[in-house]
């Protein structure tokens, strides 16, 4: 990737112009996951949780796993006032070995996914972006199922649970 | 009182004594006593006005009342026995000529006979003839259960026949009575005084329902939609094709309309439309002023529906910033399918995404099917197959047709 901001060559662009700084092979980011995601019919989540969206620029929002499971899911939920069933965990190395489809003729680029802390250029401290931007719709959502598999092979939601879910699971 | 005898079923067994061949004088003529043998029907008007010689001019409307009543009962009569026919013979009405000869006096009592015309052969008018005198009878028998039941026999219960019996006694005052019924036989005649006439009244008001405007609630597809005139057609199983149109001032249901039309006459979801009609027996039906559309749904239609409604009420912002909710040109096209998504019986999910769109989600075998209906009126089909991780995928204009046939086959056509 080209660094047209003369960053060091650690700190690359991402696609979206943002400066963002690579994060280490074991490194967590953790993924919000919205109740809506839940498959109320089939069972288990949607892929979509994982699916970035156009507005941001096909760039996933995650949080820097150095902040714990559940400070991510306290900064979603009560500073933000997002729903979320959970802080989902996958590691830098997981989004690296994610590969998909080329999808014969019409992939131009590396279908492969990349991970950067870009906190600090968009003013949220410890955002990491997972950068879609190389794939199309449906290889996004072959990616954002891995990913979702990953994170549910982990263990699924991270973060401890509220008092109220402790006793229902009680 | 409302009876004058038994309710003994008439008899046409007297037909051939009540009714005159033509020839000769006429029955009563040059006489003053009671009714004669050969006189078709007695018929009594009684009442202070009714006192003095002959009959006051005016109650002269009564008589072709009670004519106009006979005759009803007797066409019912000839299509009971009759079922393959949808209307009486030619020359069946005008054959009932009934006529006056004279009026005994004491209360006002015309000589009613019935010639018998020259013109119909013999073997039709003993038919018609013994049809005409049992319908006499009926009617005062009729009479006489309406009055203490409040309701006509079936047989005879038609708008037409209700209509006309209550005519019988309308010109008369409070005080005043008609009696009629058999001529010989007074356990045949009935007696209608102003109670009597009163509940035959009520009883025609009661059941004149053609007359009333109807709400009926009509469930089907709608094929065509005309703009203009706010009109759309509702194709039925059971009925056909209804025409309904639409309350004038209603803007957001004809736009409502427009988008559960069926524009290539078969895929949208069956709909309930309620209006009004003033004969529901009309064909085809005609529904105006329809002030509901609603869209039907099955049970899994309806867990379906119940998953639209929380999508639909997803805020902009809902999965974080620049986030968006389900747009209402992708809702309005997922409402389209829906129904079409039921029939599947598949276990499907309806998931949004953060762009405005909702994923159609399907697993089927190895594969995850996904249905993408996007804003602006596009769509994406994505085939992933889990375990060999092949894909498919296609961009396109939203197509409901082809999104159901993608996730019944499973393959991207």
């Amino acid at each position: 990737m080209n660094n047209q901001h003369g960053s060091s060559s650690t700190e690359p662009e991402t696609s979206a112009g943002a400066v963002g700084k690579p994060l280490n092979a074991d490194d967590l980011v953790y993924r919000q996951v919205h109740p809506m995601h839940t498959r109320e019919t089939a069972g288990g989540l949607s892929p979509e949780a994982f699916t970035p969206q156009r507005g941001h620029s096909n760039l996933l929002s995650t949080l820097h796993g150095r902040i714990g499971a559940d400070a991510a899911f306290h900064r979603w939920t009560v500073e933000m006032q997002h729903e979320s069933l959970g802080s989902f965990g996958v590691t830098a190395a997981e989004v690296s070995a994610v590969r998909v489809d080329p999808v014969q003729n019409q992939q131009t680029v590396d279908p492969t996914l990349n991970v950067y802390e870009d906190g600090a250029s968009i003013g949220v401290p410890d955002h990491c972006s997972i950068d879609f931007n190389a794939l199309t719709k449906g290889q996004r959502k072959q990616a954002a199922r891995k990913l979702l598999d990953y994170a549910l092979d982990r263990g699924g939601a991270l973060n401890t649970p509220a008092e109220d879910e402790q006793a229902e699971s009680a | 009182m409302t009876e004058t005898g038994d309710s003994a079923e008439p008899a046409a067994d007297d037909a051939e004594s009540s009714v005159w061949d033509g020839d000769g004088e006429a029955p009563g003529e040059g006489q003053n006593d009671g009714p004669q043998a050969t006189t078709f029907a007695y018929f009594s008007l009684e009442g202070a006005r009714f006192n003095g010689p002959g009959m006051p001019a005016d109650s002269s409307r009564e008589i072709g009342y009670y004519r106009e009543a006979i005759y009803e009962v007797a066409r019912q009569l000839y299509l009971e026995r009759n079922e393959d026919r949808s209307n009486v013979p030619s020359g069946f009405e005008a054959a009932f000529d009934l006529r006056l000869t004279q009026v005994l006096p004491g209360s006002a009592r015309p000589q009613l006979v019935l010639p018998r015309p020259k013109n119909i052969p013999n073997e039709i008018w003993d038919e018609w003839s013994g049809l005409y005198a049992e319908a006499r009878d009926v009617l005062a028998s009729s009479t006489r259960t309406a009055a203490t039941r409040d309701t006509f026999p079936a047989r005879i219960d038609t708008p037409r026949t209700r209509r006309a019996v209550k005519k019988v006694g309308s010109t008369l005052g409070s005080d005043e009575t008609v009696v009629v019924g058999h001529p010989t036989v007074p356990q045949r005649r009935a007696r209608l005084d102003t109670t009597v006439r009163d509940v035959l009244r009520r009883i025609d008001d009661d059941l004149a329902e053609p007359a009333k405007v109807l709400t009926r609630t009509i469930t089907g597809v709608i094929t065509e939609f005309d703009g203009v005139r706010r009109s759309f057609d509702l194709r039925t199983e059971e009925l056909g094709i209804a025409k309904c149109i639409l309350d004038p001032y209603d803007d957001a249901l004809a736009e409502f309309t427009r988008t559960v039309l069926a524009a290539d006459g078969v895929t949208a979801p069956d709909v309930s439309v309620e209006g009004e009609t003033l004969d529901e027996n009309r064909r085809p039906v005609r529904l105006h002023n329809v002030h509901t559309i609603n869209i039907v749904r099955g049970l899994e239609e309806k867990a379906l529906a119940a998953r639209v409604v929380k999508l639909s009420e997803l805020q902009d912002g809902w999965c974080g910033p620049n986030s968006l909710a389900p747009t209402a040109d992708v809702l309005r096209n997922l409402e389209i399918v829906l129904t079409d998504l039921a029939a599947l019986a598949l276990p499907l999910d309806l998931i949004p995404g953060a762009d405005g769109s909702v994923v159609i989600e399907l697993r089927r075998g190895t594969a995850e099917l996904s249905g993408v209906i996007e804003p602006a009126g596009a769509m994406t089909l994505i085939r992933d197959d889990v375990e060999t991780d092949d894909l498919q995928e296609a961009v396109r204009e939203f197509d409901a047709q082809s999104l159901i046939e993608f996730l019944r086959r499973g393959v991207i056509g």
